[in-house]
């Protein structure tokens, strides 16, 4: 089944987890490969690979994935190690913590959104005022 | 090797003794030829075959179909030998997964004897090679240690796959088994009896109990022994050495 719906997610090699509209998951689940959801969850939800939740899907619990395409509601604070999707249908109601980040218009997030990341960071320079400027201009036509 | 083989009673059909001489004769070409015996509904099966095993025997074969493998496993990973299959007759889906041709083609992979040891499901104590079923009753709990699905709709049905073509995902190497959690729906209009099954749930697993809220439902192993609920439904990995074929499913 593919997980990301251009088909960017690589094969893990592991087993998929499908959890379906007709079935409801209570606890600490732990998925070793990716992770399907258009059921209900409660408690926390984890997988070290790609996370994929419907749009009927509703979760309320602590989620950690490596990626994450949403399209459902999520209850609770969500931490992505690389790449969180929101399609326009995505409803997150808490902290947000990743390392890239798509939203469509339309997506709801209320709460936090912590971003982590190689590229750019330490490279960009603090915003200048219009008085700093002149002042820059000044030294180096004095020089 | 210390060939036996186990001839299933319906194979003394009629239409199968062409099949059965051709299959006799090819393996004594081949060398791998044997003891035979004929199951008959006056002996039992498992002492048949652990009087073979006493008596030296290293490969056990049966010759039938999904019936004759499935009543063999129930007892055979006990015992350290091979098993092969010559399928004949249907249904053959095990066989088919093992990547063993019908008929006489079989006594070929035999010959080649490629093996590999594959899972099995145990449940309650009990092997199964193929899948367990649950039929669509009532809501239905899993436990899987450290977090429980429950089934929100009573028209669900649950298989636990080992070695099964409707799990597309099942691999019997993979030291795991599959819960597939279906929701069953009527089709075809407002008076129709023809089931489908819409949405689906796959749950990759070790171990799990399975319960009822209510009264105990039927589970059925490799479609023949019925057990009760509760059960406990567990993984035995690399439990059986078989004899496959190059185009083994997994």
């Amino acid at each position: 089944m593919a997980l990301f719906p251009n088909g960017e997610h690589e094969q893990s090699g592991e087993m998929e987890t499908v959890i379906g509209a007709s079935v409801k998951v209570d606890g600490n689940f732990h998925g070793e490969g990716n992770v399907t959801v258009e059921g209900v969850v409660q408690g926390t939800l984890k997988t070290n690979h790609d996370l994929n939740v419907g749009r009927a899907a509703k979760i309320k619990a602590e989620v950690e994935a490596q990626n994450l395409y949403l399209s459902g509601e999520i209850r609770g604070n969500v931490k992505v190690s690389e790449r969180a999707q929101l399609t326009s249908s995505a409803r997150i109601i808490g902290n947000l913590e990743t390392k890239s980040l798509s939203v469509e218009e339309g997506a709801l997030i209320n709460g936090k959104i912590a971003m982590s990341g190689d590229h750019g960071q330490g490279e960009m320079e603090p915003p200048t005022t219009k008085e700093e400027k002149a002042d820059k201009k000044k030294d180096q036509s004095e020089k | 090797m210390h060939y036996y083989y186990f001839i299933d009673t319906f194979v003394s059909d009629k239409k199968y003794v062409s099949q059965l001489n051709q299959i006799e004769n090819r393996l004594m070409q081949l060398g791998v030829n044997g003891h035979t015996e004929k199951l008959t509904m006056l002996k039992s099966l498992q002492e048949m075959v652990e009087s073979a095993i006493k008596h030296g025997a290293k490969t056990i074969v049966a010759i039938g179909n999904d019936d004759t493998v499935s009543k063999m496993i129930s007892f055979l990973p006990k015992h350290a030998v091979t098993f092969g299959i010559v399928p004949i007759g249907e249904p053959n889906t095990i066989a088919d997964k093992l990547g063993i041709p019908r008929g006489v083609a079989a006594c070929d992979t035999l010959s080649a004897r490629i093996t590999t040891k594959i899972d099995l499901g145990k449940v309650n104590n009990a092997y199964f090679i193929s899948s367990l079923a649950l039929p669509a009753d009532q809501a239905v709990s899993m436990d899987f240690g450290t977090y429980h699905i429950s089934t929100l709709t009573s028209t669900s049905t649950i298989q636990i796959c080992n070695i099964n073509g409707s799990a597309s995902q099942s691999d019997p190497t993979d030291g795991q088994l599959e819960a597939v959690v279906r929701e069953e729906t009527r089709g075809g209009g407002l008076f129709s009896k023809k089931r489908r099954y819409t949405t689906h749930s796959v749950f990759p697993l070790k171990k799990v109990k399975i319960t009822t809220d209510h009264q105990s439902l039927p589970v059925i192993a490799d479609g023949q022994m019925m057990i009760k609920t509760p059960v406990t439904v567990e993984v035995a990995p690399q439990k059986l050495k078989v004899i496959v074929g190059k185009n083994r499913m997994f």
